[in-house]
């Protein structure tokens, strides 16, 4: 009997994870349409937001991070490695003070990080799809 | 008239500054927005070249009654009592300045201030690092002792769900940095990631009253992630020294000089977001005349599980050392025994602890740890307990269930 609720509680946890984020805005990865880099598998994506990596087959990536505490952010990580702003905030404590890495550069706004990601090859960030430009390259899509 | 010539000059020069107030602004407005321009930039540009981040953790600790058979009181760690809240054995601060010298290289200082030494800034690491090149960075100064699963950031609270690390396996050796050089290694193998670091240096080491001088240390050590899990070994070998006559009136049958010494470790982590596993062995064993230093096995496992804001966890740990026969009691009456004792320690714990993640960077914690099995079939031991008052009694609690209560808030900013 307590097998069974509990296979059941486990079962429906994925169900509150989804419905959750059903009613974030899509977000794409982006990167320069000029940027050598044409596809990212999952795994490179997460090693280079999480301090893991800073290139990708010999081209260095600098990951840019809307304003903490941004919706969309929080969405963003919880889609790309399954953890929560206070989850991140322990994970970067951990790279800081090893002195290993540092957690990516904040930009104030997703209009900000678009017009930075255009201008320049060597960063990589997230904006809701809908704001796609044609300066800009898509490599994955989070709904 | 006069007053109207009077009215007329007033009205112009107020017209006239009136101008120059307006032009005024507009350049003041530009110079401002320019000066503001180049704040921002400069802004932008100290944000990549200097970092300065910092934690703070207060933490209280008290015991329920412990004490020996003959009524002694019995203090974990030497310091917490059931008396009153110890207040300034875990309590600390740190800040942390990364400073860029330039694209390929940094310089990191951490200072850090303890309450129990009355917060006296001590620097606890300063190096310089270099980027070779995009995976190779070298490092020389004052770094961390890279030992243990989760050696590098000891004093960051915050980015672990204890309060107290495993104090059977991390309080062996009772320090966490040391004087050195080191190189790092980063590369992939498929989706998984590998750091491989090996380094060079020595250290002083100051323990049951004696100090120990740890030199050509030298070890490598590998941590790789994949997905949700890490694992980690180590491994460090060093000469280490001595000088124990003045401890034992005039005896020199027990000193080292440059004897050899190693410590090893193991440990792997699984982490989903959700559920996490984690644990870690470890072995430390130091060659000494009469085999006076026993060899320390340590280990301890962890589970928790996030539910939101909260995080519960459990923790199993033990400290155990070899048998006090393989001290060879013939040399000077059997001092050798009486060594062993100090320094051997035995003991398992439970550990329930609940950690609230109240905002990102700040978070509360309670735990209570409770401590068993301090004995060996050869002698008593006070595990990581001791008597204040006679630091070389052994009797061991005889408490039935010596315990640590522990609440913090922890802080990184």
């Amino acid at each position: 009997m307590i097998k069974r609720i509990l296979i059941t509680v486990l079962l429906s946890l994925p169900l509150f994870a989804t419905a959750q984020t059903a009613t974030a805005e899509e977000l794409a990865v982006i990167v320069s349409k000029n940027s050598p880099v044409t596809s990212l598998t999952d795994a490179e994506i997460q090693q280079l937001f999480s301090g893991q990596s800073r290139s990708v087959g010999g081209n260095s990536l600098q990951p840019l991070d809307l304003p903490g505490g941004d919706a969309q952010r929080n969405a963003f990580y919880q889609q790309l490695l399954g953890r929560s702003p206070d989850q991140m905030r322990s994970h970067w404590a951990r790279l800081i003070f090893t002195g290993k890495a540092r957690p990516p550069r904040e930009v104030n706004s997703p209009r900000e990080m678009k017009t930075m990601i255009e201008s320049s090859e060597s960063f990589i960030g997230y904006i809701p799809a809908a704001d796609v430009s044609d300066k800009v390259k898509v490599l994955k899509l989070f709904n | 008239m006069y007053r109207d010539w009077r009215l007329a000059a007033a009205i112009a020069v107020a017209t006239l500054s009136g101008h120059a107030i307006a032009e005024d602004s507009l350049e003041e407005r530009l110079a401002l927005a320019e000066s503001r321009l180049a704040s921002l930039e400069k802004q932008g540009n100290n944000e990549d070249r200097v970092q300065i981040n910092g934690f703070l953790t207060f933490a209280m600790e008290k015991t329920n009654r412990t004490e020996d058979a003959a009524g002694n009181g019995l203090y974990y760690q030497g310091v917490v009592g059931n008396e009153d809240w110890n207040l300034d054995r875990l309590t600390r601060a740190g800040v942390q300045i990364n400073s860029k010298i330039s694209d390929d290289a940094e310089a990191v200082v951490q200072i850090l201030g303890r309450a129990n030494e009355d917060f006296s800034a001590e620097v606890q690491w300063a190096y310089v690092s270099y980027d070779i090149n995009s995976s190779l960075t070298a490092r020389a100064g004052r770094l961390m002792l890279p030992f243990y699963l989760h050696s590098q950031y000891t004093q960051v609270g915050y980015a672990y769900p204890w309060i107290d690390l495993p104090g059977e396996m991390y309080s062996v050796i009772p320090l966490d940095t040391m004087e050195g050089m080191d190189l790092t290694w980063n590369f992939n193998t498929g989706n998984v990631a590998h750091s491989i670091n090996a380094f060079w240096g020595g250290m002083d080491v100051l323990s049951q009253g004696s100090l120990f001088e740890v030199r050509n240390q030298h070890g490598i050590n590998i941590r790789s992630n994949l997905g949700n899990w890490t694992g980690w070994y180590s491994y460090t070998n060093s000469e280490v020294s001595i000088d124990l006559s003045d401890a034992l009136l005039g005896l020199t049958a027990f000193n080292m000089d440059h004897h050899y010494a190693y410590f090893t470790g193991l440990g792997l982590q699984y982490d989903n977001g959700s559920l996490f596993v984690m644990g870690e062995r470890g072995r430390l064993d130091l060659s000494t005349p009469a085999n006076w230093f026993p060899t320390l096995d340590s280990a301890y496992i962890t589970a928790g599980y996030r539910i939101g804001k909260f995080t519960p966890h459990l923790t199993w740990a033990t400290i155990e050392h070899n048998s006090i026969s393989d001290v060879d009691l013939s040399v000077a009456g059997g001092t050798g025994g009486f060594l062993f004792q100090q320094f051997g320690d035995h003991q398992k714990s439970w550990t329930a602890g609940l950690r609230y993640d109240l905002t990102p960077g700040i978070s509360l914690k309670a735990e209570v740890a409770t401590y068993y099995d301090f004995d060996d079939s050869d002698y008593k031991s006070n595990g990581l307990f001791s008597d204040p008052v006679t630091p070389t009694n052994l009797a061991g609690p005889d408490t039935e269930d010596p315990t640590v209560y522990r609440f913090a808030v922890e802080s990184v900013f």
